[in-house]
């Protein structure tokens, strides 16, 4: 299987290829058994998707994050979530909420406890999310579906993810060394990091082929590696 | 990232102040001498908290001048090939505040690395690199290689030669009339280049806006992304450049003669302009996206 057929899979599913585009395609599958699968699977996965009841998180999650917003974005005028939402036609699916809750969860147990100021912990017992994590659906195709996006996810970024979890570690240790302005930058950016992440998430949820959400979410992880790297070096004062 | 000029104001206000205080208080001390140097040696500043002035001279002298609380302690050893000058807290003490100008031969490569610390370079021609916690940087000047990091502090550079790797958390990036390879990013602020003569670039911001307004080579490879910002990139009408432009909640619009084609709804854009040589990678997952010639300019936002 070709990646640069792979690459196409989305645009076939989705119907945005013209039809020459689709002829070719078409011929390509019919020689291609691996290709023709992976085809089936983006449109189960798409199925399954659409399939089920939309849920938006709830208004309480959206009030966790602003509250813990930067001044910069809090000077902004207050912003009706719901209708930037619509406008920007985003909404999300339960299934999509909890898989971004996921990944931060995975990706961001440290910036938490960062905000919170609570106590550092081990590694093992990480403390709750920032944010509280939609109640699932009783439905068992949901946990197929975030299990397939988190594979996903786990697939591809699964270095990045190990390299966030270990530098959080570090820097939970040291943290009492970064002075208290330094801290609460380095919290800010954290949160925003995260929250860019939760949308590139989503996003991965609502489109799971999109090359450009992939790249873009692994770019935004790589963004946060250098970030706390950087927090690292501070709190072991090497600047 | 507070301006050129507020840091002029600043500077000079600061020095204002010191001469009055440094006679009338206790706890100043005051260095000033001038130390012979012999070219290939590299100057290495190390200073905690206060400001830093760098400027070029046509001699082959450093002139050292420095006034810092006595809660720090000031020291200048010349070991051959490194000068270093450091202005550090005293062992077990903490505090105070300290401002030291250097005047240093153009040719002389400069490494600073700071606390809090407002650090201004100018007429140095030859590899800079800087890394500061907080503090605000600006650089005139610059060649070979620059290399600046800030945690919570805003860089700025000018008519710099060189290949540029620019880095804040919390602040904005932005360059003026600079020409080389550029890599810069930040979290939390804007990246804007202005006058910029480039064949590479690596632009990238989490939640800012970014402007590229500048001669982009025919040859060249450049890559620009926000998350939650806008990006304005200014396009000649005779340039050879693939440009390909993702988004995921935002809107594109181009002010180009050139037809963008749209591959994939609302996602994904394309425009050949001449030839194509030069590729150009555009990305902004919900900000809008904006294409203009500089001859034209920038319409205003609706």
């Amino acid at each position: 299987m070709e990646n640069a057929w792979t690459e196409r899979i989305s645009d076939y599913v989705d119907g945005a290829m013209d039809a020459a585009e689709t002829a070719r395609f078409e011929e390509r599958m019919a020689e291609d058994p691996e290709l023709a699968r992976a085809v089936e699977d983006v449109r189960a996965l798409v199925s399954d998707a659409v399939e089920l009841d939309g849920i938006d998180p709830p208004d309480h999650l959206w009030e966790s994050i602003a509250a813990q917003l930067p001044p910069r974005q809090k000077e902004a005028p207050v912003v009706d979530l719901t209708a930037e939402r619509e406008r920007r036609g985003l909404s999300f699916k339960s299934w999509q909420a909890i898989a971004a809750a996921i990944t931060l969860a995975v990706l961001s147990g440290a910036t938490g406890w960062l905000l919170r100021g609570a106590p550092p912990v081990p590694d093992q017992e990480l403390p709750a999310m920032a944010v509280e994590t939609p109640t699932a659906p009783d439905d068992e195709d949901w946990f197929g579906t975030v299990d397939a996006v988190h594979a996903r996810f786990e697939d591809d970024n699964a270095h990045l993810a190990e390299s966030i979890r270990e530098l959080e570690t570090t820097l939970r240790a040291n943290v009492d060394q970064l002075d208290e302005e330094t801290r609460a930058i380095v919290e800010d950016n954290l949160v925003l990091i995260d929250l860019a992440i939760r949308d590139a998430m989503a996003a991965l949820g609502e489109d799971p082929e999109s090359e450009y959400v992939r790249n873009h979410l692994a770019s935004i992880m790589k963004r946060k590696v250098r970030l706390l790297e950087d927090a690292t070096r501070l709190s072991r004062r090497e600047i | 990232m507070k301006h050129h000029g507020m840091l002029r104001t600043t500077l000079a206000l600061a020095a204002l102040g010191l001469l009055l205080a440094a006679s009338a208080r206790a706890g100043r001390s005051d260095h000033d001498e001038v130390y012979p140097v012999s070219e290939g040696t590299r100057l290495i500043v190390e200073h905690t908290i206060g400001t830093l002035v760098i400027i070029g001279w046509d001699r082959d002298e450093i002139h050292v001048d420095a006034a810092y609380d006595d809660t720090q302690e000031f020291e200048v050893r010349d070991r051959g090939l490194r000068f270093m000058v450091e202005l550090l807290w005293r062992h077990g003490m903490s505090g105070g505040y300290g401002d030291v100008e250097l005047r240093i031969p153009r040719w002389m490569p400069v490494d600073v690395t700071g606390h809090e610390v407002d650090v201004e370079i100018e007429g140095v021609e030859a590899e800079i690199e800087v890394e500061v916690v907080g503090g605000d940087v600006f650089i005139v000047g610059g060649r070979e290689d620059v290399r600046v990091r800030s945690v919570h502090g805003g860089i700025e550079v000018h008519d710099a030669i060189a290949d540029l790797d620019l880095s804040s958390a919390h602040e904005d990036v932005e360059l003026r009339d600079c020409t080389g390879e550029v890599r810069a990013e930040t979290v939390n602020g804007d990246i804007r280049m202005d006058g910029m003569k480039s064949s590479a670039l690596d632009i990238e911001t989490t939640n800012g806006d970014v402007l590229v307004d500048g001669d982009l080579a025919a040859d060249g490879g450049y890559y620009v992304s926000t998350h939650a910002g806008d990006i304005d990139v200014s396009i000649a009408s005779d340039a050879d450049l693939t440009i390909n432009i993702d988004t995921y909640h935002g809107s594109v619009e181009s002010l180009l003669e050139t037809e963008l084609e749209e591959i994939r709804e609302g996602k994904r854009y394309r425009m050949v302009l001449g030839d194509g040589r030069g590729r150009l990678d555009i990305e902004s997952f919900q900000g809008d996206v904006r294409l203009y010639d500089p001859k034209v300019g920038r319409r205003k936002r609706g």
